[in-house]
């Protein structure tokens, strides 16, 4: 431990590693906060690598704390994780005792259980550890019945304060990572649900219940939440909004209803759920009278709206804009992306075209799909066209210039240089060509193609 | 509601115009030309849609097309009636050839980027794979030196031809764009009068203009206010200082120029030009080159055997074939 | 050539070499040969805004028979287009470098900032020709019209207008439009191709370096790279092709090149004036000064000999005007001598009589008897080199001396140029095939220390990659390409270049990255080539070390000794040296020296000589180490190749070991010119890349063959000298050297107490760490006495004590009669980590009578309580009865910061008296957590070895002690175990890995061979505790184990501390590096010590960096050769 990667590798060659990715850790525990949901709604982070839950008056929904304890640890420890867990009388035990050996420990039975533990078990900040280690104090017991003065100057208030707050003698607030909402209503199930039918009734008659609180507050609901608890952990939230107060259960199922309809492919049952809980996020004090749902449309186009009614139709990747495409390659200078998923402010077009001389374009205004094949004949080794034969048609070059030498990226492999001419034939028409290819110094007779029509 | 019976009035006197049952000069009240090259159209101080014009004035519900476009050069701003010409209609544009694309592409192209100038918006394109396939899409660095921002481009490609028609309905009803551009190969059956009115009308009622190229299209029975056909034209030749004999196959490129020809103009009269592209400052420039290029007016040398046009890419061998006189021709009507 | 002729070429002016750095793709050898086939008569060379490369083109471009024009490109910061210029003549090129100083002095390093101004106040003489863009725009093309304009008014028909042809798609257009701008303008066009790389093959590497310039990936870096590979040189036909339009383009640039006629070779290098109080002309003060010097080194009367040989030096030195060189190096040791700071010169003048009468050296050519004169050779033009080594604690004063004597007008340090290995080469390669950081750390793994290889198939597939697979093969290519390429410039350790004029007329002058230093643009090859003197002021720990223990001889002992005064030939001394009792002692320390000690037994001082310069690359590459072996014990017959020879190798057995023996060899027996073997040799370091070695190599063997020779003996003297290549050791060194181990070695065997003391206090330095460095001590008798505040100061000093004698090991007991110590050493506090020396200095000069509490002190002196903490925590306080727990509670008791902070009565109000401590008891410590914790204090313990407390453990497993490996035979079966000292692997001996074990008794040698260490990798390269199982090897009193098995056995130390020993550093990483450092560059190991994990760049500024990652890879044990 401790040293660096690249020593590590050195000393074993085959090792593997993988980056640290701390958002994604710190994702899942938040992910793991949120199923926790289902024990209690104080759920907080504690440090990068544990919850804290309050259980406070919910251990009884389990039939005691042993079983709410052992519920979750199986559970958690099914869906893979290696899980230690303790219930105490105070957060700072409760970490400790996690840590250590876990288990219940009994009310007030915390300063027996700590005695043994090592002080590094206390949330103490490292070099505090190692100092009171140095005067050889290192377990718990060593300090714990010392005058507090000598020990609080020597090695600071933070020792103390962390003793007494695992010994209960000084009090710890939690702060709970989610909003706690207003008003709430769940219901569990044996048997899981996955039917939509089935969570739409379930939906109603939380609703019901909630209805019958917002009531007696004089409140409606702006904001609601239904919670849907898989066995196996993942947990679906889905959330509506609304423009005015409501209460009304129909309502509110209406809302998950349309919700539910445009998430309905990627809301997953899996083997089902085993809880499910209406939140209201936000309540409004409101009159009757305001209680409706109803909301002006605009009726007014907007590009938006064309590009989605063109795409449902035509299909996305057919309504396209371009993108600005950094190579020397023509056919990658820009790139066509469905417009739906681009943003506006986020194409930007340097004007290139202000170029010193203002006679002459470089670039046609339009490319083929692919360049097409043409016979030509010109000076070599490097000369420009002087005439050439295009699909079927032959056209005298009356003008030209070039060449532009584009050679590929050779890190994605070996292709010919091309050589680009911009030629105008005798009747006027301009075209896009090029050699494929250094005579000689590449290929012993170069291909040409044509690839753009100039205007 | 009144409002809704004036709506219909207003549509109906519309449909008379664009059938030439009413004189549309008639109906607007002139405006001297102003020398910029883009004049608007003196404002009408009456907006909504409720409000009708006085003396038999067509008015345009608000929001519509108050603009006309000038193109800065005398000769066919003033084959209109009102200098330049009117914007919230469909125009269309022909090229005897596929393989002048280039050349329809580029004044098309042009004519947007002015619209751009005076419209704010995207440009919608719509084009059909027939489309791409013969003559490729459009390159945004080409559009880009050319002077029109490819941000502003919105390309939509359409697999069908039919469903080119309903996007370019779609689009012209889109107060958002800034123009409408639609592109098609050879003649076209559903692209009847009905489906040119309609369009016409819908652009009428946004304002957005709808500007419709035909690759090798003939002059087919159309509800658009103007047709114009392109034809490439010899660029000048730019000479290089200290040069000794011209090899033609030496001389530089110039700007993109062409004969542009106003074949039919329901707003006025028709008429040509060869006119000059100078993408540094968005402008045209009126040439006269007698000299060079096919000229208008004259068809194109004729071939012995009438072939069909330039083979279409789907059916083309890999390799050009070997050598042999064949010489693309205009399709006979 | 005849003018038609020349009419009918072209001269690339414009070229970048890769000193334009990650800009040029080719080095300049390769641009100047490739210009030679091309049939170009000359090569402009116009690097960014510096003239780093000048030198290499202009000495390739020899070789290639074709003329360098030196150049630059000045890239302007004032959006001023970029213009290249080229110096007409002499003046023109002082104004050039003028400028560029400038520029670089307003810069920081590794910058240049120019404005147009610049050039205009500096332009006169300079051929100038802007560049205009490729793709320019409207208002591109006025600026040029406007510089073009300013340019033309000042400087006439200076001002050029450069043409391209980059195949941008609009050149003939743009070309027109230049053509028009030229004419209005009457300016006339020329033809350049702006290269960057000599070949369009170079294409993909200039890719890769502007990527890496930019810090892009080849897929992110889109447009910023080159569309086209066509930036390449271009011969006469090509060019006129492209400039058809304006074919006078092209011979414009013939035009310039005649109008150029400076040439490098014109920068004549003139000495300093030295202004001397005799006011005597240069030559005669030298003589006036060698006359007395002779006087006072023999005051017996002058030999003869002696006085020959200073006549015809002092002869020689007249005639090619020397003298105020020698005179100035004089000045520069006489002013160290006069502050104190002991110095020693070395190098190919400096063990010249004249240098040894100056006092420039101490090695006495009568008592050397060396066998070359290296001097001054007048037939090689080659100039005098005198290295000067000073202590490396005071160098800085005497570099600030130089500074202040000369100003920076007249002194800086010569460059080092910093290239791209293997390693780091890789490493950025594979970034730019945008690998991850992952693969890239797998990759770069592959490769062990310093190589210029990239790692071998073999190993690419260990790292998990896949050799075979395309984008593999292009980053190993790619990344073999650019191995070499210098990446930045550095300032060289100590090369002055002091001139008589401005040095910044010569060259110029940058920035470097210390404060107050600045340093030129040319590295100490380009000077050579160019004959210009550079005198190297360097640093060596050894000598700080020896000052101390001279003063502490005198100050303790009452014994008055100059380095020169020392007792010579004393045979104790060499019969301690004979026994490889040489830890500690300067250069001979290493395994590899201990190891040959007791075959070599060295007896005089010239055998001292050949030990030092035996166990080097040269010599082991030409396999020559084990002949002279074999040869030295009787176990061969001494006979001569030829009898040619005799002359050259007869005082080292019939086998070439020095560098003068195998050039010499080159020019007797391969028949090569003097001035052609000394090309051989620079070939080997300059042109490696370029391969001309391979022509050399024929020309030697087949030479030597031709003349009669045993082909086999030819290639290995060729192969000898490409060792010399990477590493010249010639005979003058070792034999400075040699003195230094005579004298270290002399105050090692006499007082093993002042050598231990001396070496403690000029730590870190050399070999072994402080803990090995005691315990040497006190099993030479010597009490060693712990840290204590009432006793010790900062440094460490000597205390009475009882006579060493009496106490030896019995290992050392047949030096009772060579010992005469008879006093104590007790540490300072320099050895407790994270304390200061003002707080120690303050502390002691407050002691009085001594402290008689922690409180007390801490109340006398002020300290902050972490500073007493940390004395606490060293144990410290054991002579007030305090423990080191006690000591430490104590300690923390204390009030934050120091006493002086706070109000005096409060103090005694508050602390004294009204919060009486309630008493502790704290849990006793065991002896083997404070030896843990000592280590951990002080990377030392005095009080037991760690291994001692588990011996009952190692006893069970049937583990030998070390001390008693020499009482088993050879081949016996053991097993060892101890803390890990060192790990080695020595470049030249094929992948074996020696690894240095201690345990209580004594250390052990452990031979391990790549098989065994694939198979044991990572004990070998993690474990500080291990336990080795093999079979014993005895030879001549060299005890190896050669290791069969491995096993990390830290677990057993564990219980002693929970902390552990892991965090305990026995050697600080410093120490490591330290002789690389001081040893610099002349003899500077290609492979430094501890490279094996961690690339190490060969320079002191870079150490300092790397250092501390180095220290976080591996922070305990001895590292790698």
């Amino acid at each position: 431990m401790g040293e660096g990667l690249s020593d590590a590798c050195a000393r074993v060659p085959h090792l593997r590693t993988e980056e640290e990715i701390p958002e994604a850790d710190e994702a899942l525990l938040a992910a793991l906060a949120d199923w926790c949901d289902r024990y209690t709604p104080l759920v907080a982070l504690s440090g990068d690598d544990g919850l804290l839950l309050d259980i406070t008056g919910c251990a009884h929904l389990f039939e005691g704390e042993e079983a709410l304890l052992e519920d979750c640890v199986t559970r958690l420890s099914a869906q893979g994780f290696t899980v230690r867990a303790s219930v105490a009388d105070t957060v700072g035990a409760a970490w400790a005792c996690a840590r250590a050996k876990g288990g219940v420990i009994a009310p007030g039975g915390q300063r027996e259980v700590l005695e043994p533990l090592p002080l590094s078990l206390l949330r103490l900040e490292e070099n505090c550890v190692a100092a009171l280690n140095k005067v050889g104090l290192k377990r718990i017991v060593d300090v714990l019945d010392r005058p507090r003065a000598p020990l609080a100057s020597r090695f600071g208030g933070e020792l103390v304060r962390r003793l007494d707050q695992a010994l209960g003698l000084e009090g710890e607030p939690i702060s709970p990572r989610l909003h706690i909402p207003a008003l709430v209503a769940e219901r569990r199930f044996f048997e899981p649900i996955s039917r939509q039918e089935d969570m739409e009734a379930i939906i109603l008659a939380l609703g019901d219940h909630i209805k019958a609180q917002l009531e007696e507050r004089g409140q409606g609901g702006r904001a609601f939440e239904v919670a849907l608890f898989r066995v196996d952990g993942v947990v679906n939230r889905l959330m509506v909004g609304t423009s005015g107060p409501i209460r009304e259960p129909s309502f509110i199922l209406r809302l998950f209803r349309e919700k539910l309809k445009s998430v309905g492919d990627e809301l997953d049952a899996g083997f089902g759920y085993d809880l499910v809980r209406l939140s209201v996020l936000e309540a409004q004090s409101c009159t009757p009278g305001q209680l409706d749902l109803s909301g002006a449309r605009d009726e007014d186009e907007d590009l938006a709206q064309l590009v989605d009614r063109l795409g449902a139709r035509l299909g996305i990747a057919r309504v396209a804009r371009f993108l600005p495409g950094d190579s020397h390659m023509p056919e990658k200078r820009a790139a066509l992306v469905p417009a739906a998923t681009v943003r506006e402010d986020a194409i930007f077009w340097p004007d290139e075209h202000l170029l010193w001389d203002n006679t002459s374009l470089e670039r046609p205004l339009r490319l083929l799909a692919r360049p097409e094949p043409v016979e030509a004949v010109a000076m070599v080794p490097e000369g420009p066209p002087l005439r050439f034969r295009w699909r079927k048609a032959l056209y005298e070059v009356a003008r030209s210039e070039g060449p532009e030498r584009i050679a590929p990226p050779w890190w994605q492999g070996p292709q010919p240089t091309r050589d680009y001419f911009r030629v105008e034939d005798s009747e006027g028409r301009r075209f896009w060509l090029y050699r494929e290819g250094l005579f000689e110094r590449e290929v012993p007779n170069p291909r040409w193609f044509l690839q753009g029509l100039f205007s | 509601m009144s409002s809704r019976t004036a709506e219909i009035e207003v549509l109906r006197r519309r449909l008379a115009v664009l059938e030439g049952r009413l004189p549309q000069e008639s109906q607007m009240s002139l405006a001297p030309a102003p020398a910029a090259s883009i004049m608007q159209e003196p404002t009408h101080t009456p907006s909504g849609s409720e409000v009708e014009g006085a003396a038999g004035v067509c008015v345009a519900p608000a929001g519509q097309s108050r603009h006309r476009l000038c193109l800065g050069v005398e000769e066919l701003d003033q084959l209109s009636a009102q200098h330049g010409f009117k914007l919230g209609t469909l125009h269309e544009f022909t090229s005897t050839e596929v393989r002048q694309s280039g050349a329809l592409t580029g004044f098309v192209a042009a004519l947007a980027t002015l619209c751009l100038k005076q419209r704010d918006g995207m440009v919608l394109w719509v084009l059909d794979e027939m489309v791409q396939r013969e003559a490729g899409l459009p390159s945004a660095q080409g559009f880009l030196q050319f002077g029109l921002d490819p941000a502003r481009l919105l390309i939509v490609a359409p697999h069908r031809v039919e469903e080119v028609l309903w996007a370019l309905e779609e689009g012209s009803q889109c107060r958002a764009l800034s123009v409408v551009v639609g592109e098609m190969q050879g003649d076209f059956k559903s692209l009847d009068l009905t489906a040119t009115r309609r369009l016409a009308l819908r652009s009428e009622r946004s304002g957005v203009p709808v500007f419709l190229m035909r690759h090798s299209g003939q002059a087919a029975v159309s509800a658009a206010m103007t047709r114009w056909r392109v034809t490439p034209l010899r660029s000048e030749a730019v000479g290089l200082r200290n040069k000794g004999a011209f090899v033609p196959a030496r001389a530089l490129m110039a700007a993109p120029c062409w004969h542009v020809e106003l074949e039919k103009n329901r707003d006025g009269r028709p008429g040509s030009c060869e006119l000059e592209w100078n993408h540094a400052e968005q402008r045209f420039k009126r040439i006269s080159r007698p000299e060079c290029g096919t000229s208008l007016g004259t068809p194109a040398p004729e071939a012995t055997h009438p072939v069909s046009m330039v083979p279409r890419a789907g059916h083309r061998p890999h390799l050009p074939q070997g050598s042999g006189q064949v010489v693309a021709l205009r399709r006979r009507g | 050539m005849s003018g038609h002729l020349l009419r009918q070429s072209f001269v690339e002016l414009g070229c970048a070499t890769n000193f334009s750095f990650l800009h040029g793709a080719s080095h300049p050898e390769e641009l100047a040969f490739t210009a030679g086939e091309l049939g170009m008569p000359a090569l402009g060379v116009t690097d960014r805004n510096t003239l780093a490369g000048v030198v290499r083109v202009h000495t390739a471009a020899k070789e290639a028979g074709i003329r360098t024009l030196v150049g630059c490109r000045l890239v302007f910061l004032d959006g001023t287009p970029d213009i290249l210029v080229w110096p007409t003549d002499i003046e023109a090129y002082q104004r050039l470098s003028r400028l560029l100083t400038i520029g670089n002095r307003r810069a920081p390093k590794g910058e240049c900032h120019l404005h147009l101004e610049d050039l205009m106040g500096w332009g006169e003489g300079l051929i100038m020709a802007p560049v205009p863009l490729a793709l320019p725009r409207q208002a591109d093309e006025a600026a040029l019209c406007r510089v073009l304009g300013r340019l033309t008014d000042a400087f006439g028909a200076r001002v050029r207008l450069a043409a391209r042809f980059l195949y941008y798609g609009s050149d003939r257009r743009w070309l027109g439009r230049l053509q028009e701008i030229g004419a209005q303008q009457e300016v006339a066009l020329l033809a350049t191709n702006d290269v960057l790389y000599h070949r369009p093959e170079r294409r993909p590497l200039q890719d890769v370096i502007s990527c890496i310039r930019l810090h892009k990936t080849l897929e992110t870096a889109g447009r910023l790279l080159e569309a086209n590979a066509e930036r390449h040189l271009k011969p006469y036909g090509p060019m006129l092709d492209l400039f058809q339009d304006c074919p006078s383009a092209v011979s414009e640039s013939l035009r310039v090149a005649d109008e150029i006629t400076f040439s490098l070779d014109e920068l004549a290098y003139t000495y300093p004036d030295e202004t001397f109080a005799s006011g005597l002309p240069p030559q005669e003060e030298l003589s006036r000064l060698a006359e007395e010097g002779m006087q006072r080194r023999y005051p017996g009367g002058v030999p003869d000999k002696v006085r020959a040989t200073v006549a015809r030096e002092l002869e020689l030195v007249e005639a090619l005007q020397y003298a105020p060189y020698f005179l100035t190096v004089y000045d520069i040791v006489r002013f160290a001598r006069s502050r104190g700071i002991l110095c020693q010169g070395r190098g190919s003048a400096a063990n010249s009589s004249i240098c040894f009468c100056l006092g420039i050296t101490e090695v006495d050519p009568d008592r050397a008897d060396l066998l070359f004169e290296r001097f001054i050779s007048p037939e090689r033009k080659e100039p005098p080199d005198i290295d000067v080594d000073f202590e490396h604690e005071r160098r800085e004063e005497v570099i600030q001396y130089i500074y202040e004597k000369y100003g920076r007008e007249q002194a800086g340090l010569a460059a080092t140029v910093i290239c791209y290995r293997s390693r780091s080469a890789l490493r950025e390669v594979a970034k730019v095939f945008g690998f991850s950081e992952d693969a890239m750390n797998a990759l770069s793994g592959t490769i062990w220390g310093r190589s210029d290889r990239g790692g071998t198939p073999g190993q690419i597939r260990d790292a998990g990659l896949d050799p075979e697979q395309v984008v593999m093969t292009q980053v190993l290519k790619l990344a073999h390409e650019l191995i070499g390429f210098p990446r930045h410039l550095s300032q060289h350790v100590g090369g002055f270049v002091i001139t008589r004029g401005r040095l910044d007329d010569m060259v110029p002058i940058q920035n470097a990255a210390m404060a107050d230093r600045t340093v030129i643009e040319w590295d100490k090859d380009d000077l050579d080539a160019l004959g210009i003197l550079k005198i190297d002021i360097l640093a060596l720990g050894m000598l700080s070390a020896i000052r101390r223990a001279l003063v502490m001889l005198k100050e303790d002992y009452g014994v008055t000794h100059s380095i020169a005064s020392i007792p010579a030939e004393e045979s104790q001394v060499y019969d301690m040296i004979s026994r490889a009792d040489t830890l500690g002692v300067f250069q001979i320390e290493s395994r590899a020296q201990m190891s040959m000690l007791p075959r070599m037994k060295p007896r005089t001082f010239y055998d001292l000589v050949i030990e030092v310069a035996i166990v080097r690359p040269g010599p082991i590459q030409g396999d020559m180490v084990h002949p002279y072996l074999r040869r030295r014990q009787g176990l061969e017959q001494v006979n001569f190749p030829k009898e040619e020879l005799r002359e050259v190798l007869g005082k080292t057995l019939g086998v070439p070991l020095f560098q003068e023996q195998a050039m010499k060899i080159a020019i007797v027996a391969a028949g090569f010119e003097p001035a052609e073997a000394d090309r051989l040799r620079r070939a080997m370091a300059t042109f490696r890349r370029v391969g001309t070695i391979g022509t050399f190599q024929r020309k030697m063997v087949e030479g030597m063959v031709a003349r009669g020779y045993e082909a086999d003996f030819a290639e290995r003297c060729f192969k000898q000298i490409e060792g010399f290549g990477e590493y010249g050791f010639p005979e003058s060194h070792a034999a400075s050297f040699a003195l230094l181990v005579y004298a270290s070695a002399w105050i090692k065997a006499r007082y093993p107490d002042v050598f231990c003391a001396a070496l403690l206090n000029s730590q870190p330095m050399g070999f072994y760490a402080p803990a090995q460095l005691v315990r040497d001590a006190r099993e030479h008798g010597v009490e060693v006495r712990e840290v204590d505040v009432n006793m010790s100061e900062w440094e460490t000093i000597l205390e009475p004590g009882s006579p060493a004698r009496n106490k030896l090991h019995y290992r050392h007991r047949e030096m009772a009669e060579t010992v005469y110590s008879d006093r104590a050493v007790r540490l300072g506090f320099r050895m407790i980590k994270g304390v200061r020396q003002e707080d120690m200095a303050r502390l002691v000069a407050r002691r009085g009578r001594g402290y008689d509490s922690v409180r007390d002190l801490w109340l006398r002196t002020g300290l902050p309580r972490a500073v007493i903490a940390r004395l606490a925590e060293a144990d410290a306080f054991r002579s007030l009865g305090l423990d080191r727990r006690t000591a430490l509670w104590a300690a923390q008791g204390l009030e934050q910061g120091g006493a002086a902070e706070r109000l005096p009565l409060f103090d005694r109000a508050d602390l004294d008296n009204l919060r009486p401590e309630p008493d502790v008891n704290l849990p006793p410590m065991h002896l083997g957590e404070h030896v843990v914790l000592d280590y951990q204090s002080l990377s030392l313990s005095l009080k037991a070895h760690p291994v001692s407390f588990v011996r009952p453990a190692l006893q069970r497993m049937r583990v030998t002690r070390a001390a008693d490996l020499v009482n088993l035979p050879s081949g016996r079966r053991v097993t060892v175990s101890g803390l890990v000292l060192v790990r080695q692997r020595p470049g030249s001996a094929k992948g074996v890995i020696f690894m240095t074990l201690e345990d209580e008794t004594a250390v052990a040698n452990v031979i391990i061979w790549p098989k065994c260490f694939e198979k044991y990798r990572p004990i070998v390269l993690g474990a500080r505790f291990v336990k080795v199982s093999g079979h014993l090897q005895n030879a001549e009193g060299v005890i190896h184990v050669v290791a069969e098995k491995l096993e990390d056995a830290s677990g057993l130390l564990s219980h002693l501390s929970a902390q552990g020993l892991e965090d305990a550093a026995l050697a600080h990483a410093d120490e490591v590096k330290r002789p690389v450092q001081e040893l610099a560059p002349k003899i500077r190991p290609k492979r430094g010590l501890a490279q094996l994990i961690q690339e190490v760049p060969e320079v002191a500024q870079d150490y300092e960096n790397l250092s501390r990652t180095a220290q976080r890879v591996m922070p305990k044990g001895r590292n790698f050769h």
